[in-house]
């Protein structure tokens, strides 16, 4: 897996992000099919499920946008919330769909942890630029991808400097009220914003420096490998016939 | 290089202020030789980084500047981006791109120069501060001082007549930054260097300018400089 060209495995990445954003959402057999793609790929890459679920928490907090469906979308009621005068219903299309959207969300980002877990992410931004995206887009990746442990960095200076400071003079109560950390918290995170927003105005400036006139442009892409053209028909066909099963297992 | 009596850099009558209305630069005339390694010291505040920042028309104040005999303009700062290396202070700002090779190929890309031109500037520049086998590095990983020395090399490869250094010894340990001097004096770009750094003026600069509060109030050899007590201390050096 680690051997594969970058090319392949980010076409194959996506291949598998469009199959599964597009399976019926009550296609609930192909799901663990799916499930066992991802783990298949993990065992092949000796890459440990543990981690790969660690990383997939991430997609947590984007599912709480998908509530409004369980109480939005018509349909038989199968739980009614009630508080007070008001109360809500929560329909059984909600709940399918609700859950569907999780499920989708939840392998997306194991595929897309697995990709990023099997690839370096300069070999991942050479194959996206092999793939003729926005030069623009691939130079603001790599940007971000360069400061993300900078920035990451400074955060863990502040807390250290906070962490340094929070001492209490004896036993008992100490360390100020919730709304007073959270004030302290909502500064460190405007420190660090504001922080970040003058660096990239000295980055601007050292790329103005080097000759930037507002155009990206960069070497002919060398490092992309070639694609594997056997792969990623097989991979291309088997995602066809989990559409194909998808639309038949409803 | 031999110093010559032609003015590499020529500043005449610069003032620059902030949008906070601090004025940075007060009427600051200066010229430079073709060679000749130059000191900028002052206290912080002093206007240092401001008149770094002009050379190349990064910031842009009132007043008239010359660079190898082209008038700095809107037209002509293209041109003169070509002549002009500024290293900034923190390498982590100098060093944008996922690997050493590409920030390096930076300004030779935006010269417009063919791949197998920019790859043979790349190798020159890193070779010059010793980082031929960090090409495929991330600058991230490497230390301040590995970093310093890149940042240097992504100006090399451009091929400038000048080299703007901002605070290059600021942060270093003592053995990188004895490297760092090392290969300041075996370079033969005519510098000019803002630094708190005595001993490295001493040892690489051969003229010094004290600024204080944004005018350049001493200048002159660094050694009849650097042993004027009653100047060191009036600007707290």
């Amino acid at each position: 897996m680690h051997q594969l060209g970058a090319q392949t495995k980010l076409l194959l990445a996506l291949g598998y992000l469009f199959t599964t954003a597009a399976m019926p959402e009550k296609a609930w057999k192909v799901y663990p099919v799916l499930l066992i793609l991802i783990i298949c790929t993990a065992f092949l890459a000796r890459i440990r499920l543990v981690s790969l679920i660690k990383r997939s928490l991430l997609a947590f907090p984007f599912h709480l946008a998908a509530l409004p469906v369980l109480f939005t979308l018509p349909g038989d009621p199968c739980l009614i919330l009630s508080w007070s005068k008001f109360s809500i219903a929560v329909s059984a299309p909600g709940v399918n769909r609700f859950l569907a959207i999780g499920a989708k969300m939840w392998l997306c980002i194991q595929a897309a942890a697995l990709l990023t877990a099997t690839t370096p992410m300069r070999q991942l931004l050479a194959a996206v630029d092999a793939l003729r995206a926005p030069k623009v887009l691939t130079a603001a990746a790599a940007l971000m991808w360069r400061y993300l442990f900078v920035i990451s960095e400074e955060a863990v200076r502040l807390m250290r400097a906070r962490s340094s400071r929070s001492a209490l003079l004896s036993e008992g109560q100490g360390g100020g009220s919730i709304a007073w950390r959270a004030k302290v918290t909502g500064g460190m995170a405007g420190s660090l914003f504001l922080r970040s927003l003058e660096r990239s105005e000295r980055i601007y400036n050292a790329m103005q420096s080097r000759g930037y006139d507002g155009k990206i442009r960069t070497l002919p892409s060398t490092q992309a490998e070639e694609c594997a053209p056997l792969t990623l028909v097989i991979g291309g066909f088997l995602f066809a016939c989990l559409l194909l099963l998808g639309t038949l297992w409803q | 290089m031999a110093i010559t009596h032609e003015k590499m850099i020529e500043i005449q009558d610069l003032w620059f202020e902030y949008p906070n209305k601090r004025i940075a630069l007060k009427g600051i005339d200066l010229h430079i030789h073709p060679g000749e390694k130059t000191a900028l010291v002052g206290l912080n505040g002093a206007g240092k980084s401001t008149l770094l920042l002009h050379l190349n028309g990064i910031l842009n104040g009132h007043g008239t500047i010359w660079i190898d005999g082209i008038r700095l303009t809107a037209n002509t700062v293209g041109q003169v981006r070509a002549l002009v290396g500024l290293v900034f202070q923190s390498p982590d700002d100098q060093l944008f791109s996922p690997t050493v090779f590409e920030d390096v190929a930076y300004g030779p890309i935006y010269q417009g120069l063919p791949p197998e031109e920019i790859e043979a500037r790349v190798r020159m520049a890193l070779n010059m501060v010793g980082m031929q086998d960090y090409g495929d590095r991330a600058p991230y990983h490497l230390s301040v001082g590995e970093k310093k020395r890149v940042a240097i090399a992504t100006v090399l490869s451009m091929q400038p007549k000048i080299l703007a250094l901002d605070e290059p010894s600021a942060g270093l340990d003592p053995r990188a930054r004895r490297s760092l001097i090392n290969l300041l004096k075996g370079l033969p770009h005519t510098m000019l260097i803002a630094t708190h750094d005595l001993g490295l003026v001493e040892e690489v600069a051969s003229r010094v300018l004290v600024m204080s509060e944004g005018k350049i109030t001493a200048d002159g050899k660094t050694e009849h400089i650097l042993k004027d007590k009653e100047t060191l201390q009036k600007y707290l050096l």
